[in-house]
């Protein structure tokens, strides 16, 4: 087949112009616009090959009014005549679209069409998709001449569009280079975890073309959205993720990457999906070093494109970044927390060796001389001196133990209660189980020591007086608070009679001694919570 | 109420690790009978000593209750509250801090430094500065001699049985 001279010389200018078009929507926007212009069609159209080659992802259309598209509703598929050039990707020249086996007729509001010519598009060595041309102006169908100039027109788009393609992706590979530059970046200037973890579900979101992005870590039982980003972030911020039925549970329960084409049919529930409309998913597993998983999941809104298995090394790339701030977070509490340590052993190895043995020296002294003194009145003043140095010496023996931790009780937050949980747990038979959101132990470092104190007498009371069989010792965020919660399943007690005389006054001074406050919800034969709200 | 501070020492030949570990085995549980013994010694000597042989001293059956240690470089503080397990209100109780510190590689200084107040008020007062604290005196060491040999036994058993 041969094409004339004119359209020759506009088919060259054509395939020069596509050639420096990088933007592969505006390219094929062009590409069919050119070819209803060379082969004098009413209407043009691009259909793209889904990943699979099974129908079409997207349907790019030239001479139809976006009303008209409006009107038709939905993208076709790839049936009827689209179908026949789908699953045999040759020319296809036809005078009448209806006479053909294959035809399975138009929607309704789709403009009449009969002639029809069709040729598929190759890039990168597989069919990218197919130009359909209907309607040949002023005549009753589309000549050979029509035929030879859209092989050629589709040989240079494919050129074009792999060019587009390639650009597209390096373009693509830059943007993740500096977002992983950006997040590292981040992370080791000494930002916050969650301002780490931000970035890093920006990022994931814009790459990978999404809508939204969300970050979960296990807490309470479940997982809880700790960073959002993109639509419906305000919503989906703090919402828990159930462990069981969802489809980060599958995540965690497999410990792999999940792609969901739609999320919105799938079984699984999932908060995206119910507040922000999503349809494709993809779901990343976030390996932290203790044995707790966390999600990170993009989604796309319904009845956009699905993401591919292309999408996935951005998305895991970013996983292993949302993995290592939630480490360095967790590292950079346990240096803290050594830190703070060293300076109580110093202050309390300064008191115990210095001011308690000075004061003992001196209190012996004394007590010594009591005893030589003939003059009784005497003697008992200077005893009763060697009493109040006694008081001073327990004052700062006091402050000693209270500042320093216990041989039996070294760790963090997260160990620290863990620990009371064990040690209440095999004193008592209760079974007691603890939670604590990991994310919140750089913010709690610094009191750490009364919340263990709280918990313990807590756990004591409960010890004591609840006559429970299970209890949980849970901390958690709530938005700009941390909540401390130790519920028990016991005998409860009557809050307006007993509470006072049950040590809740000593917990609610030691509460505001860190400007929390402490509530306590509990009535005869359901249990007791104990609730510690500690601001941010 | 006056108060009334009591002081003393002793060596034991063998690693501050081990001395630690073995006080605190079993809660400390085992140091009952050992106090209860070194109120023995404190009884003796006030029979000898003294014309009061009414009054009661540390009790002769002996509870020691072993509080939480804490750990403080090569020094371990244990403190332990020594009661009479009968008639509590006619004995002082003892609370002291037992400190187990490194003297060298198999050497350790046990110091036991605690106060109690006297019972038997103003009275109980004089005749504990007459006489009693001495006894009181007598029985600490007693008890810090008995847990030193006690330890330095278990540690000769433990190597007969190593070696």
């Amino acid at each position: 087949m041969a094409v004339s001279g004119t359209r020759a010389e506009r088919l060259l200018e054509t395939g020069l112009a596509l050639a420096a078009e990088l933007s592969l929507p505006a390219l094929l926007q062009q590409i069919t616009e050119v070819a209803v212009e060379i082969t004098e069609a009413r209407y043009g159209a691009l259909g793209v090959l889904s990943k699979d080659g099974s129908g079409l992802s997207d349907f790019i259309t030239a001479g139809m009014t976006q009303a008209q598209r409006a009107e038709i509703g939905a993208l076709p598929r790839g049936e009827g005549i689209l179908g026949v050039l789908i699953r045999e990707p040759e020319l296809l020249r036809l005078r009448s679209i209806a006479s053909h086996p294959r035809s399975s007729g138009f929607p309704p509001h789709h403009p009449p069409m009969h002639s029809f010519l069709g040729a598929p598009i190759r890039a990168h060595g597989r069919v990218f998709g197919n130009l359909y041309l209907t309607e040949k102006t002023g005549s009753d169908e589309f000549t050979e001449d029509d035929a030879s100039a859209v092989l050629v027109l589709a040989t240079q788009a494919g050129v074009a569009i792999a060019n587009a393609q390639l650009y597209t992706e390096l373009r693509l590979r830059e943007r993740w280079v500096d977002s992983v530059r950006e997040v590292a970046t981040t992370l080791l200037a000494g930002d916050t975890p969650k301002a780490t973890l931000q970035l890093v579900a920006r990022h994931a979101r814009e790459l990978a073309d999404a809508d939204m992005a969300t970050i979960s870590v296990p807490e309470a039982g479940g997982l809880r959205i700790i960073v959002a980003d993109g639509v419906g972030e305000g919503e989906l911020l703090n919402v828990e993720v159930p462990l069981a039925g969802s489809l980060s549970s599958e995540v965690i329960r497999t410990e792999q990457t999940l792609l969901v084409e739609d999320a919105s049919r799938s079984m699984l529930t999932q908060p995206m999906v119910s507040i922000a409309g999503v349809g494709p998913m993809i779901l990343v597993p976030l390996a932290l070093r203790t044995s707790s998983t966390g999600v990170l999941a993009i989604g796309r809104r319904a009845g956009r494109p699905v993401f591919t298995t292309s999408d996935l090394p951005v998305l895991e790339s970013f996983s292993e970044q949302a993995s290592l701030a939630l480490e360095y977070a967790r590292a950079q509490s346990e240096v803290s927390r050594l830190g703070m340590v060293e300076d109580r052993e110093r202050i309390a190895r300064d008191l115990h060796d210095g001011v308690i043995q000075s004061l003992f020296a001196v209190g012996l002294g004394l007590q010594n001389t009591a005893a030589l003194v003939g003059d009784t009145r005497l003697a008992d003043r200077i005893q009763q001196y060697v009493t109040e140095i006694d008081r001073v010496i327990g004052d700062v023996r006091s402050y000693i133990f209270g500042l320093r931790p216990s041989v039996l009780m070294p760790g963090n937050l997260t160990s620290t209660i863990e620990q009371l949980a064990h040690e209440m747990q095999e004193r008592t038979g209760v079974t007691v189980v603890a939670d604590v959101d990991i994310t919140l132990e750089s913010e709690l470092s610094g009191v750490t020591g009364q919340i263990a104190h709280i918990v313990r007498e807590a756990l004591s009371n409960i010890g004591r007086h609840a006559e429970a069989a299970t209890c949980r010792i849970t901390i958690r965020r709530d938005g700009e608070n941390a909540v401390v919660e130790v519920d028990d399943d016991g005998q409860g007690f009557d809050i307006e009679q007993a509470h006072r005389g049950m040590g809740m006054g000593n917990l609610a001074e030691r509460a505001a001694s860190i400007h929390g406050t402490l509530n306590v919800e509990s009535e005869p034969g359901h249990g007791t919570v104990i609730r510690l709200t500690i601001p941010l | 109420m006056n108060t009334m501070l009591i002081h003393d020492f002793a060596y034991v030949p063998v690693a501050a690790a081990r001395v630690r570990d073995r006080i605190l085995a079993n809660h400390g549980e085992w140091l009952g009978p050992l106090a209860a013994a070194a109120a023995g010694a404190g009884e003796a000597l006030r029979l000898r000593i003294g014309p009061l042989e009414a009054l009661p001293m540390l009790g002769k059956t002996v509870t020691v209750h072993v509080g939480q240690p804490i750990a403080r470089g090569e020094v371990t503080v244990v403190p332990l509250t020594w009661q009479a397990t009968n008639a509590p209100g006619l004995f002082p109780v003892l609370s002291a801090d037992l400190e187990v510190a490194a003297l060298g590689e198999d050497l350790t200084q046990l110091t036991l430094q605690g106060r109690y107040d006297p019972p038997l008020g103003a009275v109980g007062q004089r005749i504990d500065r007459l006489l009693m604290h001495r006894v009181a005196e007598a029985s600490v060491r007693s008890f810090l001699g008995h847990l030193a040999e006690r330890l330095s036994a278990l540690e000769d058993v433990s190597s007969g049985i190593l070696g």
